[in-house]
């Protein structure tokens, strides 16, 4: 079952008790220090212990050179670099004495089980009575990690299974024994979902949990049906990505993802743990020959030379080849390698897999047996469809679960469809035919088919609301247009949903916004929540309708969209009730200013935030250079002196500086130091309205900031640091028309130092500037450059 | 006896007081082309066609094309027509010199497709295909082949055709079933059935090179694997023609509305001997960039018919007497009044005239950007690559819409008269009908331009169009004289940038909007860019007379530019409104009330 939040209640007391802060990492490879490097994001104090190798005369040097390394990996493990200095280098033979202060202590080490039995015998002397011991084993069972332990260490030993890597994927598998108490896995689970902000799925002691149980299935389906059809790796991808709605990385460049060298290891794990009856002793060997082939020619994948893909790098281009599954040679990689049906797939998974062609028969025959095989896995690897569902989800980035998918082509066609391959009708799925589908909504609830074939209600803490909860259970929102909508979020709270395609901002969404401060202030609602379920909460305003406008010469109506975005913004942070945003991800451009306009945020760590306007040839122009001027000295990143603001903002908006984690966003400013962070993205919305809450208590807008800026001569300062810039080529001609018009606005214009200036005076200056940038066509360049390849021009 | 004089004067007027063609000339290099040397050939040409083409026009419509044992005969007068143009060497005159040509500009040569279309309109599509194929030949086939073919097409001693469609398939070529084989020798052979070929067959010339579209035998699926073949009616070996035919065959000529004298073919190809022009599978872009020029050149077809039509419908006005000036008697001499006097008379004439007025400055401005976009500096080609890529299905689509119009106005000004053949107009109006539909329907032209030309970069191209014309907005908005005709194309040319707006923000989600607006948008887009024409020829004929160089014809022009904004322009409110107006009251129409 997916663990139910416990009331708040609950959580302080446990908070008191048993709280986690001091952790231990045993192993200090990719996923060891990844793991180490994410408690040390979520502030926990953490020993990383390796071995000592021979002859060494730093004895922790294997855990001290990881550590080394967090700050060149890509992506970063750390969310922010100071972070580091709470990570401690330590060895498995000096400093075992060290873990008694250990509230956690996690194994991370080689999936041997006799190593990892003498690792646990090793150091149980060393443990605190409180400390919790976990392994994060991919394919071995607890019941076989447990042998031969004590019972008092066995009763607080758990599997904590986490993917590569820790810091972004959220998936966390958790299984507890029959003697472990509750309490302790209380205290993991909240720790794991609230300071590391982990989707903690229980699991079942069954081999390759749920993840890998479904995953490797459906990897070596995919390998067997590709030689089956004779296709080609990029052909197979081309079908089993996106069209499904998988990641774009299908099958096999998934697998050069991971780690070729590691696929038939946890293949042969897999084999040697399941019972013989399982399904995927029929296909383990398929390709075995082509992947040991590989492996031995040195084509581990990514981290390798390549692996079914690799990049040719020769005569300075850079070209993609695939490889041939049948003679290993390369070939440059056809990207047109899709059939017609592949496009179907955005109707619908049925319209694809119905379709006539190829690709669609390959994709069928994959699905089906591994809708099957998911199904036969209720309730042995789990009971709750909604738990695997998940795991899928978070842990291989599907878009559906498996039983999502299911319900979404009809269970009826699909067991015809089985029957009709041969393909044995799982017991669980014979009972979702008689009740129509696996899930269903009773009076506003989402429910789940259970293994006694009942619909039961999914239980969801109300830390865990999303939007979309909330939006179900209203039915109507109060208002609403093709790009936004105003609801209701109970306790006074108007949440404002953007849902334009990729969330991008305009005129509709400002219309919404400003209908929100309307109806909180004159019907008395305590607050407005800006928030939406996105994987990114807003990238910024629609270029591509500002580009079109400027094409045609509709210079009223982008004039008048640009004021409209500042009216709003100013709408908004002017209100007599509070505003409050909840970001994550991509906040950049006019979404970033919408966070600068809040009053109070509360981010996801993993929000990237940034002023980039500059890359796209304009400049923020939404109130950004306003309140980054005010927000830099109030929150006392600079000091005094009018030229010091403008310096700091000149620097972030004039690079375009996006902060890689919520953390780093408070260093630059995008936050401030009273903005809140929270680690796990489902609890969000919930902290955002309770903050929202919060700020209600006697609220009184904020007063207008004043500003004194240095003017021209400030103006030619920063114009010389620029040509300083230009002259060493790190600012190409129109960086210097973009960040000179900037450096306009940031020095207040024609103003001199002693004239105060308001907000609507550096309003004004935002205007002018993207009045004249938007009629220069090199910025108009760079918005196409962007739009169509996504990524910045330097012209 | 149908009467025709070319307008000169009006050529003059847009090549030396509108354009400045004299020096474009200069700018792009094509030497040796002065004001006097284009006017006399602009005239010589006219006397020419209206000497040597015109006479058959009638003939060919009333006798057409015969299909006779397979073999395909003109109508009377044509092949002694055509030997003479042949013989003038006008045609050989547009080439490369080293087809014995002068290269004269594609700005000349488009605007001549006027009066030549005029006078014989199924003769003028012979010499339009003929030096498409002489393009597309002399640019992209092999040295081998240049130097058997290109001249003798360039001179009309041979003849080309376009062969595209096919039984099932035209608008999606992507369709196509004709095969081509590579062969040891480097040719292929080439089998499968075209229809709908103009010109296929005929008795004009000895040869016909027909440019088909093929797919070889490992082709890509759909458009992207189409090549382009020359395949000969004969094949030749030195200067020998063979005599034996080179597996074509002509299985039927099509019962049409009009244009009788253009034989319409079914033409099979049954393992005939081709050669591939360019590279494999890129015959769609080969055959876009030979489609292009004719479409202007079909848009040239709705002008030079809907011109005729109107002169002969002038003349006929000119004569007929009926009723009374509604004011009071004109011509107290006479029983009754020249029907000149009647206001609704002279809404149809002036329509019909306005019309052909405004079509034929949009085509000689596209004529002299094609010239531009061919050897203009590297930015002046991209501006006009961009509004070439805009003007041309507007002109396709407008000018032969206009042209339709023309000559029906011409045909109901002269009531029951229009309607018999003896007045010749009525075969005008049969003539033109053809002009919206090949070449890519008007509502592919719409669906063109709004689907593609316009959104494409979003919406880059537009910039090269807008940028310009708001600057002359601008720089008029201060003259007096011009607010009458400033006002309403700023009107038309923000409700242009409204409407793009819309259509990209609501078809962005929604192609059944964009779709369902698509042919009213364009005509929209055509009225407001003849709005800006007739603007900046206003402007031309108002600056005449501060200079005191205007004569009649620009007080003529100027009334013109009345009529237009009065009768014409306004009907972009109602365009714009139908725009609006969305897709839904078309698709939510129950099918089985049909």
């Amino acid at each position: 079952m997916v663990l139910e939040m416990q009331s708040p209640v609950i959580q302080t007391e446990l908070k008191n008790s048993g709280y986690i802060n001091k952790v231990a990492v045993i192993g200090s490879g990719i996923m060891g220090a990844g793991i180490a490097a994410h408690c040390a994001n979520a502030g926990c104090d953490v020993l990383l212990y390796d071995i000592v190798p021979k002859d060494a005369t730093d004895r922790s040097i294997t855990a001290r050179e990881a550590i080394a390394r967090m700050s060149k990996s890509n992506p970063e493990p750390l969310m922010h670099p100071s972070n580091s200095q709470r990570i401690h280098p330590v060895n498995l033979e000096d400093d075992l004495h060290l873990l008694s202060d250990r509230d956690w202590v996690v194994e991370v080490v080689v999936e041997r089980i006799d190593i990892k039995q003498s690792i646990y015998s090793n150091i149980e002397k060393h443990l605190s009575k409180n400390a919790i011991l976990s392994s994060n084993t991919s394919t071995i069972p607890r019941s076989s990690l447990v042998k031969g332990m004590s019972p008092s260490l066995a009763s607080r030993f758990l599997i904590t299974h986490f993917f590569n890597p820790p810091r972004y994927l959220p998936l966390l598998e958790l299984v507890v024994g029959d003697e472990v108490e509750e309490d302790l896995f209380h205290r993991m689970n909240i720790f794991a979902s609230e300071r590391l902000g982990k989707k903690v799925i229980l699991c079942n002691d069954t081999p390759g949990f749920i993840g890998n149980r479904l995953g490797i299935y459906f990897v070596q389906r995919s390998i067997a049906a590709t030689i089956d059809h004779g296709f080609t790796v990029e052909q197979a991808d081309a079908m089993l990505g996106r069209p499904i709605g998988l990641p774009k990385t299908g099958v096999f460049a998934l697998m050069d993802l991971v780690g070729i060298d590691i696929i038939p290891a946890v293949v042969q794990s897999m084999v040697d743990n399941l019972p013989p009856e399982d399904v995927l002793h029929n296909i383990a060997g398929r390709g075995v020959d082509i992947i040991e082939n590989m492996i031995s020619d040195g084509y581990t994948g990514r981290k390798g030379k390549g692996g079914f893909f690799r990049l040719n790098t020769e005569g300075g281009k850079r070209t993609k080849e695939a490889r041939s599954l049948i003679d290993g040679s390369y070939q440059t990689a056809n990207r047109k390698a899709a059939f017609t049906s592949a496009r179907v797939g955005r109707q619908g998974l049925k319209r694809l897999m119905t379709h006539p062609d190829k690709g669609a028969a390959f994709v069928k025959e994959i699905l089906l047996d591994t809708f099957a095989y998911a199904a036969s896995l209720v309730p042995a690897v789990s009971e709750d469809i909604h738990a695997i569902d998940d795991a899928m989800k978070v842990g291989y980035n599907w878009k559906k679960g498996p039983f999502e998918m299911m319900d979404s082509v009809g269970i009826d066609w699909l067991v015809t469809e089985m029957e009709a391959a041969n393909i044995a009708i799982p017991a669980f799925l014979s009972l979702a035919a008689e009740h129509g589908s696996f899930y269903g909504i009773k009076e506003g609830e989402i429910t789940r088919l259970n293994s006694t074939g009942e619909h039961t209600e999914i239980l969801k803490g109300a830390q865990e609301t999303t939007v979309a909860d909330i939006k179900r259970r209203r039915g109507k929102a109060i208002r609403r247009n093709a790009s936004a909508s105003i609801w209701d979020a109970n306790d006074g709270v108007l949440l404002v949903e953007f849902h334009s395609k990729m969330n991008a901002l305009d005129p509709l969404i400002m219309e919404i916004l400003l209908a929100a401060v309307d109806i909180a202030e004159s019907d008395e609602w305590k607050g407005i929540l800006i928030a939406n379920d996105s994987a990114n909460f807003c990238a910024g305003a629609n270029l591509g309708l500002a580009l079109f406008a400027a094409n045609l010469g509709a210079w009223g109506t982008l004039e008048d969209f640009i004021a409209l975005g500042q009216d709003t913004y100013q709408a908004l942070k002017y209100a007599e009730v509070p505003v409050v945003s909840a970001a994550s991800g991509m906040c950049l451009g006019g979404g970033c200013e919408i966070l600068l306009h809040s009053d109070g945020i509360v981010a996801h760590s993993e929000s990237y935030i940034g002023l980039v306007e500059t890359g796209v040839g304009i400049i923020p122009a939404w109130g950004g250079c306003k309140e980054m001027l005010a927000r830099v000295t109030t929150e006392k990143l600079v000091g005094l002196g009018p030229m010091a603001a403008t310096m700091m903002v000149f620097e972030n908006i004039g690079m375009a500086k996006i902060a890689k984690s919520a953390q780093q966003a408070k260093d630059l400013g995008y936050l401030r130091a009273s903005d809140r962070i929270t680690m796990n993205r489902e609890h969000v919305l919930a902290n955002a309205k309770s903050y929202l809450l919060e700020l209600a208590e006697d609220y009184s807008p904020p007063k207008p900031h004043t500003y004194h800026l240095p003017g021209p001569s400030g103006r030619s300062a920063l114009a010389m640091a620029l040509s300083d810039l230009a002259i060493a080529g790190h600012a190409t001609p129109h960086d210097v028309t973009v960040i000179g018009e900037l450096a306009k606005v940031l020095t207040g214009g024609e103003c001199d130092h002693t004239e105060e200036l308001s907000e609507e005076d550096i309003l004004a200056l935002e205007r002018k500037a993207i009045s004249t940038l938007a009629r220069n066509e090199f910025s108009l360049a760079r918005m196409e450059h962007m739009l169509s390849k996504g990524k910045p021009l330097r012209n | 006896m149908t009467v025709y004089k070319a307008p000169l004067e009006d050529y003059n007027f847009l090549f030396h007081e509108v354009f400045d063609v004299v020096e474009v000339c200069n700018r792009l290099g094509y030497e040796n082309l002065d004001r006097e040397i284009i006017d006399v050939m602009t005239e010589e040409w006219s006397q020419f066609v209206i000497d040597v083409w015109k006479p058959s026009n009638i003939d060919g419509d009333k006798f057409g094309s015969q299909l006779k044992n397979g073999e395909v005969s003109s109508p009377p007068g044509f092949k002694e027509a055509w030997r003479q143009t042949v013989e003038s060497g006008w045609l050989q005159a547009v080439c490369k010199e080293e087809h014995g040509g002068m290269e004269l500009p594609l700005f000349f040569r488009n605007a001549m497709d006027e009066p030549a279309i005029s006078c014989n309109m199924a003769i003028s599509v012979v010499a339009a295909l003929s030096l498409g194929v002489y393009d597309i030949i002399s640019g992209h086939a092999s040295q081998q082949n240049i130097d058997r073919y290109a001249a003798k097409i360039g001179s009309g001693e041979w003849c080309g055709t376009m062969c595209l469609t096919e039984p099932h398939c035209g608008t999606d070529l992507g369709l196509i079933k004709t095969k081509a084989i590579p062969q040891e020798d480097g040719t292929y052979s080439i089998t499968g059935t075209k229809i709908f070929i103009t010109a296929g067959d005929h008795d004009l010339s000895e040869n016909i090179v027909h440019m088909v579209l093929a797919k070889l035998p490992d082709a890509p699926e759909g458009s992207k694997g189409i090549s382009l073949f020359l395949v000969p009616k004969y094949l030749s070996e030195g200067e020998e023609l063979s005599s034996e035919k080179n597996g074509t065959s002509i299985s039927g000529i099509e019962d049409k509305m009009g244009l009788h004298g253009s034989p319409t073919c079914v033409l099979n190809f049954d393992s005939s001997k081709g050669w591939l022009v360019g590279e494999k599978n890129t015959g769609m872009a080969l055959m876009f960039e030979m489609m292009n020029r004719e479409r202007l050149a079909t848009g040239m077809m709705g002008l030079g018919l809907g011109e005729i039509a109107y002169q002969n419908a002038l003349a006929w006005s000119l004569e007929r007497r009926q009723g009374r000036d509604l004011r009071g008697m004109k011509d107290l001499d006479s029983p009754a009044d020249n029907i000149l006097v009647h206001p609704d008379v002279r809404r149809m004439l002036l329509k019909a005239k306005v019309n052909c007025e405004g079509t034929r400055a949009l085509g000689t401005w596209i004529g002299i950007l094609l010239d531009e976009m061919k050897k203009g500096d590297e930015e002046t080609k991209k501006q006009a690559t961009s509004l070439i890529a805009l003007l041309t299905p507007v002109m396709k689509a407008y000018a032969t819409d206009a042209g339709c119009q023309s000559a029906s106005l011409a045909i109901q000004v002269m009531g029951g008269a229009g309607y018999c053949s003896e007045y010749g107009v009525e075969q005008f109006y049969r003539d033109v009908r053809i002009a919206p539909i090949w070449e890519g329907t008007n509502g592919i032209q719409a669906l063109d331009l709004v689907g593609r030309k316009v959104t494409q970069n979003f919406g880059h191209n537009l910039r090269h169009l807008m940028w310009p014309l708001l600057e002359f907005i601008e720089e008029n908005r201060a003259i007096e004289e011009m607010v009458e005709f400033n006002k309403p194309l700023h009107q038309s040319v923000k409700g242009l940038q409204q409407l793009t707006l819309l259509l990209m923000a609501e078809g962005a989600g929604n192609p059944h909007f964009l779709a369902a607006g698509a042919t009213d948008y364009c005509s929209y887009f055509g009225n407001t860019l003849l709005a800006y024409l007739w603007a900046k020829m206003a402007r031309v004929c108002l600056d005449a007379k501060t200079k005191g160089t205007a004569t009649e014809f620009h007080e003529a022009k100027l009334a013109s530019a009345r009529v237009f904004f009065a009768e014409i322009h306004p009907d972009n409110v109602g365009l714009a409104a139908k725009v609006l107006g969305g897709h839904k009251h078309l698709m939510l129409y129950p099918e089985t009330a049909f």
